[in-house]
Order: structure tokens, then C-alpha cells, then sequence
């Protein structure tokens, strides 16, 4: 063979490798879900299992932020090159119902929808999405360095209950993660406004300023600071926070007097998934009472249908009655959606 | 040249060209508009965010052949056994992951850090001081990132010079410092405008560094294009920026070059 | 103090800035528990074992062979635009000039997010992964390479050529047996670039990755998104570690010696 010849097949076969590598014996469903420290625990408590019960293979591709993951969507024209978007916030489910990006869901692929919580649907609209956990943006703070807080003004006007040691200790985020929104909407709330005027958060943030030391976009982005005693106080997403306490985290999570704000994690299929039918099935087995209770209890999360019988002390710092539900504020993700550039630009005005 | 239009110039042309588009609750329409442009022009965050972009630049630029021209140097010229290795350490920078990044200077930076241990004991500071997220620990960041650009091209062209022509100008009565200034330094010019310009440019476009040691007051435009499409789903601002940002770059170097006429740099 | 001593005292502070970050998160890694703390609490190599496992090892190999061929093929294609702008003065150098700088300025994420749609538009779905990676790497690495073989080309006295082809020597004898060995270590310094920059790059890749075929950098970022553990902190040091052993042996199996600071002949 001649060299020139040669390395043509030489790199011939270095393309094709990848190739042959993932070549598909069976049954296959391409999940994006979540990945790092969360990867173990998904696999284990719903993809294996699933995996087993339809007899197929599950490739497990690990997201980034909600939006990324959407941007991925968008640029693919729905077809992102997984079949399941498991992890978007309903922001995401909204923009994604009005550019036609992803497949209307009804009872007859997905039996288990019925079941969830009514209140579902005015979060998101009926059909756009399978939301399968429910948690909430609590308030954390380290238990070695400050009194336990009771409303969101401790954490807004820290000054107020804390004194001056708090200064430098507070942490705030870029409203791009939905924990700053949630955190602002409060703000705003504490001056008697909410997401239809969010002016009161505003003079709330100017005031927080001075005593922020800390400003990060991801939530995974705080936990060195919350491990190297930088930052005592901070609203946090209720799963995590119980994995992180859980994990020996010397913090404590509350829910304050003015209660808090539910999020919704949402499994969505792009319109131009490969394997629908079995993307259908994965989103089913999702909401499925056995699943629901056995990814609450490793989540520590919520389930998102009624009836869902849990221990109950871990019940109490999660959202499983109907008073809880009732209790719980979804604000309208139409209007988060619509307006979160503004605030982000307000935000950042009032942060640099 | 082909693949360069094909898949450089298409796919950006095809991105950059919703800049021209109206966007309406993060939808894009098929009106045109230059609305995209007059809303980052009539920003001072965005004003400051261009400005701060090309200063990091610069300031990175000069940082890296402050301390690269040194190293390079003594690289070129050392006789140690350990050179080899200590080449490769060189390349150490470039392949620091976001972790490195992220965590590293976290550690060294941040409050409660090593910085301020160090410049406390030693009574520079009488208290403690946040060197992050600040627009000066940007460029120590992207310095420690690109440092391995500026030095590998500087001692390649110092490479090229010959010793004996430096043993030559201090045989003729030159001082090692007139040898440094009329010999070695002009010889490898086309090596330092060369490594400031692949710093200057890399700095420009870099997002890692500044996200991370950068925060919401210290935004440079390749953090805000992020935030516009794949944060706040606005593309059409996004790829305004994107556009601002690559047109007055060229502008920039182009100019540049005509100044200095360093075609040997481009 | 003589100046070579001085000179030492700045390169030592240099290299010190070089590998403060670097030193510290590789400590961390060395931590007893899941607490990423500095300085590390007790010792174990628990975390290095996990970084061992196949969701690290794979993306890993995945992204040394996507940088291995990124860096032989944006270098193949560099030598030539290298050259005709070194050489060349012509209509259009400096549209070429800008599209050789064009992908360093441009945040990649753009490009990615551009290549993406582009794929998609054209029907080309199905190469994205292995092969929309392949063609974004060359993009974007292929400055480096063109920029690196240029400054060498520049350094290089065009007298040379005009001595060879003086005696009587061909255009390609004098290309290969002149020019080529004299910026030899020009060329694999920018193959070197372009490996570390395919190697590192996280932000186009991001968008051209599909399950399966994910370059180390997008795993590493993907992690992040939901914590920070020690694993990472004992897989960044393998895949620092890892592409500079690579070089090295690269550099001694070529017998170029020296290649960075080409080692080449005095005239």
C-alpha cells in the first residue's frame, strides 16, 4: 500500500472510530438530566430502574443551566440530539410552547399527567411538559455564625437583625438563575409589591448592597462559599440544601413566615426527538407514585402529585398536602419570562 | 481558505445577522430594526463593558510580555538540564481547566484568602480586602492564562537571533544594556507584537475568566454576549454585541498596523 | 547583583504566579472528605480513584484524539496560507489577514452556537458530535497555526531562499530541504498551540457535543453546574498532566529535540 494511501485509511478509520463506538444494539433513549454529584443518584433511582422494566438502553447526557440547555434546543431547531430535555424551569416550557419547539404532551402518551397537582397547570400550560419534581427557594443560613431567621427581611435588611458582623457575609445572585428572581419577587413583596412591580426589590437590593461580599450566577457556584464561612445567609433551592446539610454543611434551612416560592422541574420532548415513543414512556415512568416517592426521598424534593406517602419528618420541609400547595406561590412564568431581561438589566445597574 | 468561509464566516454571518432583527419577548420577528444597536449604545453598562473589554485587553497584552519577555529569555539562553522541563511548566497555564480557574483563585483571591493572609502578615494591608470579582483580578486571571502564548512566541523569535551577534556588540565596547536595547530587543519584535496581539485578541473574546473573577459590576462584552443567548434567550443583542465587538477589534488591529506598520505581526 | 542572577529572581516570581493556582487545586483534591477545603483536611486518594472511573476516562480519550486531529489538520492547512501571506503581498491579504484572526476575537461561543444552526440548516444533522467538533476545532485552532508558522516564516531572512535558488535549487527543493527545516520548530509550535487550544476549548464545544462524544471540558462544566467536588479538582490535574506528558513524548519520539525553542543550526 502506498503512504499516501495508507494514511487515507489511517484517518478514515480515526473519523469513524466515534462511530463505531456508539453503534446501537438496542433500544436507545437519550436523556439530558442531571449530571456531577446528582449523576449517581439519578442513574440509580430512575434510569436503571427504567432501563430494566422496558428492556432498552438509556444514554445519559448531562445538562447545563435550563436556558443553555434551551439555547441548545433553539439553535437545533428542536432537535438538540437528545431526546428528553428533563431539566427545564417553566420559563423555558413557556418560550419553548410559543416558538413550537416542543411537543405537545396529552393523557393518552402520558396516562400519569392526570394525576398531578391541579395547580400545576397554572404554572405551566396543560400538556407543554411532564413536571416531575417540586421544590422551593428556602432560606439557609450557618447556624456557628447567626440566629435563626424567620422572615425574608433578615436576609434582605441583615443589618437590621444582625448588626454589623453580617457585612461581607451575604450572598446575592445573578438574576439569570431563578433563585435571584424568587429572592427579588420576595423583596418586593416585603414593600407591598410582587412580579407586576418590582420597584420595592429594587430599593431593597440598593440597600442589601453595601453588605453583599459575594455574587455568583449558578447555585453550585455558592457552596465553597457557604464551606469556607464566607457567606452566612442565603435563599437556596430546598433540594440542594438538604443534600449539602445532609452532606455535613453547618447551615439550616427555613421556611420563612412570608412563605416561599415552588419551582417546578420540568421533562419536556424537542420536537425533533429521535425516539418519541420511548421518550413518552420515560416521562410517564417520571411521574409514576414509586418514582415520584423514591426520587422526593434522594432529591430531598418534593413529589408533583398528591398521595404520595412520605416519612414524616422529612414531610415536613417539603410541600406534600394541600394546604402546603396552597400555601406555596407560583408566581406567573409568563411574566418572569417577559420581563426577566429587565430586571437582570435593572439588576446589574444597581450591582456595578 | 474555503473552510474558513464555510464554517466560520457562514455559520457567524447566519448568528450575527439576527442582530438586525426585532426581538420581542425573547422571539425573534422578521422586522428589521437597528433597535438592538441603539439599546446597547444608549447603556452606560454597555459603554463600560466595551471600554473595559479593550483595557483588559491591552492590559493583559502588556502583562503577559512584561513577564513573558524575562522568561523567554532566560529560557532561550540558560544552559540548565532542567530546561526542558522547565519549558513545559511554561505550558502548565494554558491547560488549567475552569476548576483551576474557578477554584484556584477563589483560594488565592478571594477575602478571606491567601492574598490577604500574605499581605496582611506582611503589614501591606491593615484589613482584609476582596480582590474579587474585580476588573484587576480579570486581568491576573487571563495574564496567568495566556502568559504561555506571549512567552513561547517571544522565544521563538528570539531563537532566531544569533549569540554571537550579541558577543559581537560587546566585543566592539557595547554594554550589556546598549546590546539588550539595540540588539536583542529590536531582533525580537516581531516576537513580542506577535505574542501581544494573540494575547490581546484570545483576551478580548475570553468569557471563563471573566465570569468567574469578574462580577455583575465588572462585565466585558464577551460576558454579556453570554448572558444575552444563553441567559436572557435575547439573540438578537447577543449577536449585536458579538458584532460591536468583532468589528471594532478589526478596527482596532487594523489600525494598529498601519500605525506601526508591523505587518510582520499579522 | 548581576543581571543574570536578577534575571533568575523575576523568571522564579513568574513561574511562581504560573503555579500557585494550579498547586493549590491539585491539594484539594488531596482532601480526606467530600468538603473541597484549603488547605486539605487529612489525606486520601479516594477522590483520585474516582477520577479513574469510566464517565472521566471517556471524555477524556474523546478529547485527546479530537485534539490530536485538530492539531494535524489546521497545521496542514496553515502552511500554505502561512505562507502566501508571509511571501505574498496580493489582493486581498488583508481579508485573509482578518479571517485568520477573526475566530480568536470572536467569542467561540458565537461560532458554536452559528455552526449549530448551520448543521442543522443544512442537513447535516447527524454530523454533529465527532465531526462538527472536528471542523469547529480546525476553525478555531487554525489561527494559532497560521499565526505561529507566520511569525516563523518572518524571522526567517528571504535571502535564504534566494541563496538556494541561486545555486540552481528547484522551488520545491528549496521549500522542502531550505525553508522547511528552518521553521520546522515554528510549525510544531503551532500544532502544540493548536492541540492545547482544541484541547481546552469548552465554549464551542458545548453546542457541537452529542451524548457519547463530549470532549472532557464540556464534562468538567457540566459538573460544576451541580457542585464542586474534589474529583474535579484530582481530574483537572489528569488532564494538565496528561497532554504535557503527551507533548513531551511527542518531542522526544520526533528527535526534534527542542522543538519549542527550536535548537535549529546557527548560520
Amino acid at each position: 500500500m502506498k503512504r499516501r494511501e495508507l494514511l487515507k485509511r489511517g484517518a478514515a478509520i480515526a473519523v469513524a472510530a466515534p462511530y463505531v463506538m456508539t453503534a446501537r444494539s438496542q433500544e436507545t433513549l437519550i436523556v439530558n438530566t442531571q449530571g456531577g454529584e446528582y449523576q449517581e443518584l439519578v442513574e440509580k433511582v430512575v434510569i436503571q430502574p427504567f432501563e430494566k422494566k422496558f428492556g432498552v438502553k438509556v444514554i445519559h447526557d448531562a445538562t447545563g443551566t435550563a436556558s443553555q440547555d434551551y439555547a441548545k434546543i433553539r439553535a437545533a431547531r428542536g432537535a438538540p440530539g437528545f431526546d428528553v430535555a428533563g431539566l427545564l424551569t417553566p420559563p423555558e416550557v413557556m418560550l419553548g410552547v410559543k416558538e413550537g419547539l416542543l411537543e405537545k404532551l396529552t393523557e393518552r402518551e402520558l396516562p400519569n399527567l392526570k394525576h398531578l397537582w391541579d395547580k400545576t397547570w397554572q404554572v405551566i400550560p396543560g400538556g407543554s411538559g411532564a413536571p416531575h419534581t417540586l421544590q422551593y427557594a428556602a432560606l439557609v443560613y450557618n447556624k456557628d455564625k447567626l440566629d435563626k431567621p424567620t422572615s425574608w427581611a433578615d436576609y434582605w435588611e441583615p443589618q437590621k437583625k444582625y448588626g454589623d458582623k453580617v457585612k461581607g457575609h451575604i450572598i446575592n445572585y445573578n438574576p439569570a438563575n431563578l433563585l435571584s428572581v424568587y429572592a427579588l419577587i420576595h423583596a418586593a413583596q416585603l414593600g407591598n409589591g410582587g412580579v407586576d412591580n418590582m420597584d420595592p426589590a429594587w430599593a431593597r437590593l440598593k440597600a442589601q448592597k453595601p453588605y453583599v461580599g459575594v455574587v455568583v450566577t449558578g447555585s453550585a457556584e455558592a457552596v465553597p462559599h457557604f464551606e469556607n464561612g464566607q457567606v452566612w445567609i442565603s435563599p437556596y433551592w430546598s433540594a440542594r440544601s438538604g443534600y449539602y446539610i445532609d452532606r455535613g454543611l453547618p447551615f439550616e434551612m427555613v421556611i420563612p413566615q412570608e412563605g416561599v416560592i415552588g419551582l417546578l422541574d420540568v421533562a419536556c420532548i424537542p420536537v425533533g426527538a429521535k425516539n418519541k415513543k420511548l421518550a413518552y414512556e420515560f416521562l410517564n415512568w417520571r411521574l409514576d407514585p414509586a418514582v415520584q416517592r423514591a426520587w422526593a426521598l434522594a432529591y430531598f424534593s418534593s413529589p408533583t402529585r398528591p398521595g404520595v406517602e412520605l416519612p414524616a419528618k422529612f414531610a415536613a420541609s417539603q410541600i406534600v398536602s394541600k394546604e402546603q400547595i396552597a400555601k406555596t406561590q407560583f408566581p406567573d412564568s409568563g411574566t418572569i419570562g417577559a420581563r426577566r431581561k429587565d430586571w437582570t438589566l435593572k439588576w446589574q445597574e444597581i450591582m456595578a | 481558505m474555503a473552510l474558513l468561509l464555510a464554517f466560520f464566516v457562514l455559520p457567524n454571518a447566519l448568528l450575527l445577522s439576527t442582530s438586525f432583527l426585532k426581538s420581542e419577548a425573547q422571539q425573534l420577528t422578521g422586522e428589521l430594526t437597528l433597535e438592538n444597536y441603539t439599546f446597547l449604545f444608549g447603556r452606560p453598562i454597555y459603554q463600560w463593558a466595551f471600554l473595559r473589554t479593550f483595557i483588559v485587553g491591552a492590559a493583559v497584552g502588556l502583562c503577559t510580555v512584561l513577564l513573558g519577555f524575562p522568561l523567554a529569555y532566560f529560557l532561550v539562553r540558560t544552559t540548565s538540564p532542567w530546561k526542558g522541563v522547565l519549558i513545559a511548566v511554561c505550558l502548565a497555564p494554558l491547560l488549567a481547566s475552569v476548576v483551576v480557574r474557578t477554584y484556584g483563585w477563589y483560594i488565592i483571591l478571594n477575602r478571606f484568602g491567601v492574598a490577604n493572609d500574605v499581605l496582611l502578615s506582611l503589614g501591606v494591608i491593615s484589613e482584609r480586602i476582596a480582590f474579587m470579582p474585580s476588573t484587576g483580578a480579570i486581568i491576573i486571571g487571563l495574564t496567568h492564562a495566556l502568559l504561555p502564548y506571549t512567552v513561547l512566541t517571544i522565544m521563538g523569535s528570539l531563537n532566531g537571533i544569533n549569540p554571537n551577534l550579541e558577543q559581537a556588540a560587546m566585543s566592539l565596547g557595547a554594554s550589556r544594556t546598549r546590546t539588550f536595547f539595540h540588539v536583542v530587543l529590536p531582533l525580537s519584535l516581531p516576537g513580542i507584537a506577535g505574542g501581544f496581539i494573540l494575547a490581546f485578541s484570545i483576551a478580548i473574546s475570553a468569557y471563563a475568566t471573566p465570569a468567574i473573577l469578574g462580577g455583575p459590576a465588572t462585565q466585558v462584552m464577551a460576558t454579556a454576549i453570554y448572558g444575552f443567548i444563553t441567559q436572557l434567550l435575547d439573540w438578537s443583542i447577543g449577536a449585536a454585541l458579538a458584532v460591536v465587538l468583532i468589528v471594532s477589534s478589526f478596527l482596532l488591529l487594523f489600525a494598529a498596523a498601519r500605525l506601526g506598520a508591523k505587518q510582520a505581526a499579522i | 547583583m548581576s543581571p543574570w542572577g536578577a534575571l533568575r529572581g523575576v523568571v522564579i516570581a513568574v513561574y511562581v504566579f504560573m503555579l500557585g493556582p494550579i498547586l493549590i487545586t491539585a491539594a484539594v483534591s488531596f482532601n480526606q472528605s467530600n468538603r473541597s477545603q484549603f488547605p486539605p483536611q487529612g489525606f486520601s486518594l479516594q477522590w483520585w480513584q474516582r477520577a479513574m472511573a469510566p464517565q472521566w476516562v471517556d471524555p477524556l480519550w474523546f478529547s485527546l484524539k479530537l485534539a490530536s486531529l485538530t492539531a494535524v489538520l489546521s497545521t496542514l492547512l496553515a502552511l500554505p496560507l502561512a505562507f502566501a501571506l508571509a511571501r505574498y503581498r496580493f489582493r486581498g491579504r488583508e481579508a485573509m489577514v482578518a479571517l485568520t484572526l477573526g475566530p480568536l476575537m470572536l467569542p467561540a461561543l458565537v461560532t458554536g452556537v452559528g455552526l449549530l444552526q448551520l448543521f442543522q440548516y443544512a442537513g447535516l444533522r447527524d454530523y454533529i458530535g465527532f465531526t462538527a467538533l472536528l471542523v469547529g476545532h480546525i476553525v478555531i485552532c487554525l489561527p494559532f497555526a497560521v499565526r505561529t508558522v507566520a511569525i516563523s516564516l518572518h524571522t526567517l531572512p528571504p535571502n535564504v531562499e534566494l541563496a538556494a535558488a541561486s545555486l540552481g535549487a528547484s522551488r520545491a527543493r528549496t521549500l522542502w530541504h531550505v525553508v522547511f527545516p528552518l521553521i520546522k520548530s515554528g510549525i510544531i509550535a503551532g500544532a502544540v498551540f493548536a492541540f492545547v487550544h482544541s484541547f481546552t476549548d469548552v465554549n464551542l464545544s458545548i453546542f457541537l457535543a452529542r451524548p457519547g462524544e463530549v470532549p472532557i471540558t464540556v464534562k468538567i462544566l457540566g459538573f460544576l453546574e451541580f457542585g464542586f467536588a474534589p474529583t474535579l479538582a484530582a481530574v483537572s490535574v489528569i488532564t494538565l498532566l496528561l497532554p504535557l506528558a503527551l507533548v513531551a513524548i511527542v518531542q522526544r519520539v520526533t528527535g526534534l529535540g527542542d522543538f519549542i525553542y527550536g535548537q535549529r543550526e546557527r548560520v
